[in-house]
C-alpha cells in the first residue's frame, strides 16, 4: 500500500553507480523495469549480505518517519502538472475544480483577440497550503492544441517545452557546486482531454498519446462527460482501451512499474477505469441542503464530487491523495533518467567522478525523444571532453 | 427559373466532425434508423479515412401526407490531423449535382429532369468550443453561395442555459464578422395572425438552434419520451424548454421546406448557371470563334437514340424549309 511518507520523499536520490555486470544501459527499453532503482529494503529475500536481525526490544525506528515529516513540511512539495485538449473542452475549470481555488480564469477569449495560430504554453505557479502542508503548484496550459485545421506536428511544441525542463535540470545537475535543492519544474503528469464523441480515440489523440506516453506521465480523461449517458461511457471508455493496446500506448500507472503484488493490485483498479469520465464545475449549488460544486441543467444537478455522476473523484484521488508521489519517482528515475542518459551519450561522455562534463550544446530542436537506442556505448571517454 | 414540382424529394447534406450526434438526430428527426448495420470505424481505419459521400433515401409520412426526403451524410469530414480541404469532395458533390441539372435543363428531353440538387446544409458545430472553429469557418464560406447553410450546435445536453445563450450570441457575431451567408428565414406576410407571427420571432431568435437526439425512449413523470437518461435528470428531446429540436423539426418539413427549395432554385442554382455561362462565353472569347452569337453549350456527347432524333428533327426541319420555299415561290409567281 503506498503511503505519502515513501523513502524517496527526501530531495533527489542520489543516482545507483552502474556495476560492470549490468547490462548496457542503452540496451534497456525506454521502460524497463529495471531503471527503477530500486528501493533499499523491497521485500526480495534476504541475501547473504545483508541478514535479517532480531531486535532484542524496541529501538525507536520509526521515529525516522517524523523525521521526514518535519524535513517535508519545511520544505514544502513540488507539482508540476501539464493539461492538453482542444479548447472548450474544461480544461482551466478541472485545474480549478481539482485544487478548489481559481488558479486560471476561465474566460473566454475575447471576439477581438484571434485565436492562437500556434500553440502557446502558459504556466501559472501558486502555492497552496492546508493543514500547514505547503505545495508548489504549477500549471501548464496548452491553448491552440488541436483547434487548427491542419493540426500536423501541433505535438512538438509540448515535447520541446517538456524535454526543456529536463534540460533545465539537468543543466543545475552537472554543476560543479550545485544548488542543495535543485528546484524542479519538470512536467510530473500531463492529463489529456478526450473529447466526449462516443465513437473512439482520433487520429490526432493517438499520435499525441504514442509521443507523448514515452517522454512523460500522461493520465487521459473522457473530457466534459456529462454530455455522455451511463452506458454509452462505458462503451466509449472500452474502446479507447483497446485502442490504447493496440497501439502500444502504455499510460500511467504503468503495468511496468508495478513493484509489487499490492501496488499491482491496486493499479490494475485504476487501470480498469482509465480514462476517467470527468465533469469540471466552478460553481456552487445547493442539493439537499447541501453546498456542492456542480452544473445546474434544466433538467437536473450534475454533482462533481458524487461518484454517481461523474469520475471526477478517482482523478482527484489518483492525482493528489494516493500517486502524487509516485508520478514525481516516475519522473524523476524514469522518465528524466531516459533523458538524461540519451543527452550524456550525444555528447558520447558519461560522468566519471566528480568532475563535470562538457555536455554538447542542446539542440534547438529539442523535440526528438530519446527513441530506440543507436547511439554506441563508448566505455573509455575521451580525455579531451571533460574540462 | 428551374421550378421544382411537388414530387422533388428535398435534400439535406449534414456535415459536421464525427461524434457529435449527427446519425442520432436523422434518427430522431425522421424516426428511422439508417445506420442499424453501420460498423464504427476504429482508431487505425480512421487514419487513413477520407471524406466520404453517402445518400440514403427516406419515406416519411405524417397525418395522410407522405413526404420522400434524401439525407446526404458525410463521414470522415474534420477528423484527420491535417483537415485542409477536407471540405473539397462536398463542395465538389454540391457542384456536380448543380451541373448535372443545368446540362439536364440544357438538353432536349425537359419533362423528366431528376433533381438531384441540395436545398439545405445542416452543418453541426461542436458544443465544447467557445463558438466557430476554423474549420467550421472555412467549410461554411466554401458552402454559403452554394446551398442553403443552416448552423446547428450539436449536443446541447452539455450546456446549462446561460452557456447555450451566450454560445449562440458568439456564434452569431462570428458569423456576421466572418461574412457567412446563412439561410435566413423569410419575413412573414403582415396579414398572417399574432400567433404565426410570434412562432416566427422565435424562431428566428433560437438561431443556430441547439438541438439533442435520441434514439431512446425512456419514462420521464408516467409518460413514455423520447429522450436521454442521465443519473441526475432525464433529457426530453421534444420538451422545448430542454432543446430548440421541435424548432428544427417544424422547420426542415413543416414550414420551411418550400423556402428552402425556393432559395435553392432561384438563388443558388441561378448563381451557378450564371458563372457557368460567363465562365464558357469567356472561354469562347479566348478561343476567338466569333460564329454564333449564341453560346454553345458543352452537350454531352449524345448516344444513339438521341442521335437518330436528332437527325429525324434534322430531317423534318429541311423538309418544313423546302415546303416554305415553294409556298413563297408560289405566292412570288401569283
Amino acid at each position: 500500500m503506498r503511503t505519502q511518507w515513501s523513502p524517496s520523499a527526501a530531495p533527489v536520490t542520489p543516482l545507483s553507480p552502474l556495476h560492470p555486470d549490468d547490462r548496457h544501459p542503452c540496451a534497456l527499453g525506454p521502460m524497463d523495469p529495471l531503471r527503477r532503482s530500486p528501493s533499499p529494503c523491497t521485500s526480495r529475500p534476504p541475501s547473504p549480505r545483508t541478514p535479517p536481525c532480531e531486535m532484542l526490544g524496541h529501538v525507536g525506528i520509526e521515529a525516522v518517519l517524523e523525521q521526514l515529516k518535519i524535513k517535508a513540511m519545511k520544505m514544502g512539495f513540488e507539482f508540476n502538472i501539464m493539461v492538453v485538449g482542444q479548447s472548450g473542452l474544461g480544461k482551466s475549470t478541472m485545474v480549478n475544480t481539482l485544487f478548489k481555488s481559481k488558479m486560471w480564469k476561465s474566460t473566454l477569449p475575447g471576439l477581438g483577440v484571434p485565436m492562437p495560430q500556434t500553440l502557446q504554453l502558459q504556466s501559472v505557479t501558486h502555492i497552496i497550503e492546508e493543514n500547514s502542508v505547503k505545495l508548489k503548484l504549477t500549471v501548464t496550459d496548452t491553448p491552440g492544441f488541436g483547434d487548427q485545421i491542419n493540426n500536423d506536428k501541433c505535438w512538438d511544441p509540448i515535447l520541446g517545452y517538456i524535454n526543456g525542463q529536463y534540460e533545465r535540470y539537468l543543466q543545475e545537475e552537472i554543476l560543479i557546486t550545485r544548488q542543495r535543492h535543485i528546484p524542479d519544474t519538470r512536467v510530473h503528469c500531463c492529463v489529456y482531454f478526450v473529447p466526449p464523441t462516443g465513437h473512439c480515440l482520433r487520429p490526432l489523440d493517438i499520435e499525441f498519446l504514442q509521443r507523448l506516453c514515452r517522454t512523460v506521465n500522461v493520465v487521459p480523461v473522457i473530457a466534459r462527460a456529462d454530455s455522455l449517458t451511463i452506458e454509452e461511457r462505458e462503451a466509449f471508455r472500452r474502446r479507447i482501451q483497446h485502442d490504447l493496446r493496440a497501439h502500444c500506448i502504455e499510460v500511467y500507472p504503468q503495468k511496468c512499474f508495478d513493484e509489487d503484488i499490492s501496488d499491482r493490485i491496486l493499479n490494475s483498479k485504476i487501470r480498469d477505469r482509465i480514462p476517467f469520465a470527468v465533469v469540471g464545475a466552478d460553481q456552487e449549488h445547493l442539493v439537499n441542503g447541501r453546498c456542492v460544486l456542480g452544473r445546474k441543467t434544466k433538467w437536473g444537478i450534475i454533482e462533481v464530487e458524487n461518484m454517481a455522476h461523474c469520475e471526477f473523484p478517482l482523478l482527484r484521488d489518483l492525482l493528489i491523495r494516493s500517486h502524487l508521489q509516485d508520478l514525481k519517482d516516475i519522473t524523476h528515475n524514469v522518465h528524466y533518467e531516459n533523458y538524461r542518459v540519451f543527452r550524456l551519450n550525444q555528447s558520447h561522455a558519461l560522468p566519471r567522478g566528480p568532475g563535470w562534463v562538457n555536455l554538447a550544446p542542446a539542440p534547438a530542436d529539442l523535440t526528438a525523444t530519446p527513441g530506440p537506442w543507436k547511439v554506441r556505448w563508448q566505455a573509455h571517454d575521451s580525455s579531451d571532453e571533460e574540462c | 427559373m428551374a421550378p421544382w414540382t411537388d414530387s422533388t424529394p428535398s435534400l439535406y447534406l449534414w456535415a459536421g466532425e464525427s461524434g457529435l450526434g449527427k446519425s442520432t438526430l436523422v434518427h430522431s428527426l425522421f424516426l428511422t434508423d439508417l445506420y442499424k448495420d453501420r460498423k464504427l470505424l476504429s482508431a487505425e481505419e480512421r487514419i487513413n479515412q477520407t471524406v466520404e459521400i453517402l445518400k440514403h433515401t427516406v419515406d416519411i409520412e405524417e397525418k395522410g401526407v407522405k413526404l420522400k426526403l434524401t439525407i446526404v451524410d458525410t463521414p470522415g469530414f474534420g477528423d484527420a490531423v491535417n483537415n485542409s480541404e477536407c471540405w473539397k469532395p462536398i463542395t465538389d458533390y454540391v457542384d456536380q449535382q448543380f451541373e448535372q441539372y443545368f446540362r439536364d435543363e440544357s438538353g432536349l428531353n425537359r419533362k423528366n429532369i431528376q433533381d438531384n440538387r441540395v436545398h439545405c446544409c445542416l452543418y453541426f458545430i461542436s458544443p465544447f468550443g467557445h463558438g466557430l472553429r476554423p474549420v467550421d469557418v472555412s467549410f461554411m464560406k466554401a458552402l454559403h453561395e452554394k446551398v442553403n447553410i443552416v448552423p446547428l450546435i450539436a449536443k446541447a445536453d452539455c450546456l446549462v442555459p446561460g452557456e447555450i445563450r451566450k454560445l449562440k450570441e458568439r456564434i452569431r457575431e462570428e458569423i456576421d464578422k466572418f461574412g457567412i451567408h446563412v439561410y435566413q428565414f423569410p419575413e412573414c406576410d403582415s396579414d398572417e395572425d399574432e400567433d404565426f407571427k410570434q412562432q416566427d420571432r422565435e424562431l428566428k431568435e433560437s438561431a443556430p438552434f441547439a438541438v439533442i437526439g435520441s434514439n431512446t425512449v425512456v419514462e420521464a413523470k408516467g409518460q413514455r419520451v423520447r429522450g436521454r437518461l442521465y443519473p441526475w435528470g432525464i433529457v426530453e428531446v421534444e420538451n422545448q424548454a430542454h432543446c430548440d429540436f421541435v424548432k428544427l423539426r417544424n422547420m426542415l418539413i413543416r414550414t420551411h421546406m418550400h423556402d428552402l427549395k425556393d432559395v435553392t432554385c432561384d438563388v443558388h442554382y441561378e448563381n451557378y448557371r450564371a458563372h457557368c455561362i460567363q465562365q464558357m462565353t469567356s472561354k469562347l472569347t479566348q478561343d476567338s470563334r466569333m460564329e454564333s452569337p449564341i453560346p454553345i453549350l458543352p452537350l454531352p456527347t449524345p448516344d444513339a437514340e438521341t442521335e437518330k432524333l436528332i437527325r429525324m428533327k434534322d430531317e423534318e426541319l429541311r423538309r418544313m424549309q423546302e415546303m416554305l420555299q415553294k409556298m413563297k415561290q408560289q405566292m412570288q409567281d401569283q
